[in-house]
């Protein structure tokens, strides 16, 4: 097959390769999962437990994949299948995983690009309401229920049905981005590192250059500050239940994209003499460095959200008080709002009660957190509108968060892609533009169920179901099978080879002992969150009575089927691929065996 | 001012009023008077220097300015030049890279096609042809140069 030594691509310099791994690692989930989970794990106290999952279970197998990866020069099938012929399942479990994450993750990007294309108009449409369609002076009744910007998400950039069973129809304008977006990563992953390794440089920096923007804005908004501490002061109470543990050891797994065999291709390119340990360490602490920044900009935009909203309650309790009390216009400002209100409550306490004002506390505000889409599309749109100067700062966001995604999005096909070459599917006389342009056009139309109108119902599926359980099969069976079956002398020898020095004492340790026993503590603990959460969605309904919050519902029988499918029909290839070898073997067997008995 | 009366004046700046009509002697319908301000608010306003949050008519809402709604969405405009930039983009790179393979298949089976016409007119030794002794005629022989320097100069 094809990968042979002195055809193999190879990187142009080391900064190239680099900044592969780390916009591979550094994804949308570094902005939108990490501040998330910080906030609701008792701000600073969820470091810790962050920390140690990092230094007992991302570094250890980050430094596998890079080393095995380097030494062997093939990608993910190769490797494994170099490593035992019956580990050959792992690699092509993680090729199908990074099939059917690269389906999805791109969608998300798909809907980045459309709120890039929405920001450039002063005021932004996610502003304002539509009016009603006959005109009559009416908002849209749904828009004014909920809100301006979950208006713009729901109906107008998904155009949600009620429940996942009513599809809907495809909607063009969702196709038509994800055409553009689908073309975008073909044109980066065309020749593979040769496009992807020039495509890197701006893709990987200009988020930190993004990054470091808002940050400066963020801090120099009013309410910042505020946020900011009240969001990563630290509450020690919150380590004593497991989940945290639980999802601290999650995050660093995925926020490293370990066991894709995204990294095993890129480290395949590299010059046999290339320290990976070194390079391993560096990728995984670059990685959370930068997971700790953008929470620090992020929690300054939220913060200042909040202060906004808190102000616009107090605005709004501070009418209602002038308009029943005949008061003078802007004669109560916000900081007397509370005395007036106690002096008020003395003397006409009926009167007041009568009112129905809102309580308006800081802290409700800034509790409000969401992770995921929500943060993105919903509460930092909002944030945005009210900053000066919005069409600007939404088109830089989305711009950061779309190149933030094709960075990861180029480890995921070149997980695709570099295995396919190394299996030798495509004879020599094929190019590999038009390997890599079979492969787009293939996800880009395996795609299209999620520009349904439920596709965003599935996109949640294919998010909590695809990726977890299999990824740690894989990862569990990529330790055990390089410290074990490969062996600890024979990888210590590699990477003397590689580096110069043999893996020192806590190499050995984590590698031999207390990696695979974590990811079995992890792999069951999830396993058991799993099987006691009941499998539901939060749906948008307009009818539902409690509207604008989302209603809860069930999946129907079939798409839990579909949700168990995925959860391990990719992992299935390990046993299967095991188990076909196992067959091959005994009938080359009796068949020697068969060639040698009649001689006896 | 006149043929406007007052009543009911308040502590806050709030009153309710009639117009009269000189020429029939009774006030006009609050129909009438209510649209001929919708119509003229903005003459209103500004004879008080507010505007439509600071001065309330009671049941007449105010008129909201019509959404700006251009012929071509801005998204759609911004669509296209991205789709074409990347389109032209994926042709180039397509394009330029079945150059390079139509070159470097061409080169070899060029180099083959010369050497044969070189063994046919040229008698070639350990692979390096003799033609710069044939055609490039009176070649100094460097051997000869350093023998030279080596005799003492007189």
């Amino acid at each position: 097959g094809g990968g042979g030594d002195d055809e193999r691509p190879s990187w142009d310099n080391r900064l190239q390769y680099l900044l592969s791994c780390i916009g591979f690692a550094v994804g949308l989930g570094n902005i939108w999962r990490f501040p998330y989970l910080c906030q609701t794990y008792g701000g600073g106290a969820f470091l810790v437990p962050y920390l140690i999952a990092l230094v007992l279970e991302g570094i250890p197998l980050f430094h596998i994949e890079l080393a095995i990866g380097q030494r062997l020069r093939r990608g993910s099938v190769g490797v494994w299948k170099a490593v035992s012929p019956y580990l050959g399942g792992v690699g092509l479990g993680c090729l199908t995983v990074s099939f059917l994450v690269s389906l999805y993750y791109n969608t998300v990007l798909t809907w980045v690009l459309w709120y890039f294309l929405n920001s450039f108009q002063n005021p932004l449409p996610w502003g304002s309401c539509p009016l009603d369609l006959n005109r009559t002076g009416r908002f849209e009744a749904e828009c004014q229920a909920s809100s301006t910007v979950s208006y713009f998400w729901y109906r107008q950039t998904l155009n949600i049905t009620a429940n996942i069973s009513d599809s809907g129809s495809v909607q063009w304008r969702l196709l038509a981005c994800l055409a553009v977006s689908w073309a975008v990563v073909y044109l980066c992953v065309i020749r593979g590192i040769e496009s992807t390794g020039k495509a890197i440089y701006f893709t990987a920096l200009f988020p930190y250059l993004v990054l470091t923007v808002f940050l400066i804005r963020g801090l120099t908004l009013p309410g910042a500050v505020g946020g900011l501490t009240y969001l990563f002061t630290p509450d020690v109470q919150v380590l004593q239940s497991p989940r945290v543990w639980l999802d601290a050891a999650t995050q660093i797994f995925f926020s490293l994209s370990l066991a894709f065999g995204g990294h095993i291709a890129f480290a395949s390119y590299n010059p046999p003499r290339n320290n990976c340990e070194k390079d391993a360490v560096t990728i995984a602490l670059v990685n959370s460095m930068t997971s700790l920044y953008a929470s620090i900009a992020v929690f300054s935009v939220l913060g200042f959200k909040a202060a906004n909203d808190h102000g616009r309650c107090l605005d709004r309790n501070i009418l209602r008080l002038i308009n029943a009390f005949d008061l003078p216009d802007q004669s109560v400002s916000r900081d007397d709002y509370a005395a007036v209100l106690t002096h008020l409550n003395a003397t006409q306490p009926e009167r007041v009660a009568r009112l129905c004002l809102e309580t308006c506390r800081l802290e409700d505000f800034l509790d409000k957190s969401a992770a995921g889409t929500g943060l993105a599309f919903i509460i930092f749109t909002e944030a945005v509108l009210h900053m000066p100067g919005a069409p600007g700062w939404a088109v830089l966001f989305f711009g950061m968060l779309f190149t933030l995604g094709l960075s990861s999005m180029f480890g995921n096909m070149e997980s695709i892609i570099t295995p396919l070459l190394d299996m030798g599917l495509a004879h020599r006389s094929v190019p590999k533009e038009v390997l890599t342009g079979l492969v787009c056009l293939l996800c880009f139309l395996s795609a299209t169920c999620f520009t349904l109108q439920s596709g965003n119902y599935w996109l949640e599926i294919f998010d909590n179901y695809v990726a977890p359980l299999n990824l740690m099969v894989f990862a569990f069976f990529e330790v055990v099978g390089v410290a074990y079956v490969y062996g600890m002398q024979r990888f210590g020898d590699d990477i003397e080879y590689m580096t110069g020095r043999r893996p020192g004492l806590y190499w050995r340790l984590t590698w031999k002992v207390v990696s695979p026993l974590l990811l079995l503590t992890i792999f069951v603990a999830y396993v058991a969150v799993l099987a006691w959460t009941p499998l539901s969605y939060r749906a948008w309904d307009a009818q539902y009575a409690q509207f604008p919050s989302r209603q809860e519902k069930s999946y129907p029988g079939w798409v839990q089927a579909a949700c168990v499918l995925l959860c391990f029909l990719p992992a299935l290839w390990v046993p299967a691929v095991a188990l076909a070898q196992l067959l091959a073997e005994h009938r080359r067997k009796k068949d020697s065996c068969q060639d040698r008995c009649p001689k006896l | 001012i006149s043929h406007v009366l007052v009543c009911n004046v308040t502590q806050r700046v709030s009153f309710w009023f009639v117009v009269t009509d000189p020429s029939k002697n009774h006030t006009l319908p609050a129909v009438e008077v209510q649209s001929a301000i919708r119509m003229n608010r903005n003459r209103i306003n500004s004879a008080f220097f507010l505007n439509d949050q600071t001065l309330e008519f009671l049941k007449i809402p105010s008129t909201l300015a019509p959404p700006s709604d251009p012929s071509v969405p801005i998204w759609i405009i911004i669509f296209g030049v991205i789709f074409c930039i990347v389109i032209v983009a994926v042709m180039l790179l397509i394009l330029s890279g079945i150059r390079q393979r139509r070159r470097m298949s061409k080169g070899p089976t060029e180099v083959d096609d010369s050497e044969d016409k070189c063994e046919n007119t040229i008698t070639i030794e350990n692979g390096i042809p003799c033609d710069p002794l044939d055609t490039k005629g009176g070649h100094i022989n460097d051997a000869f140069l350093t023998e030279d320097e080596r005799l003492t100069p007189l």
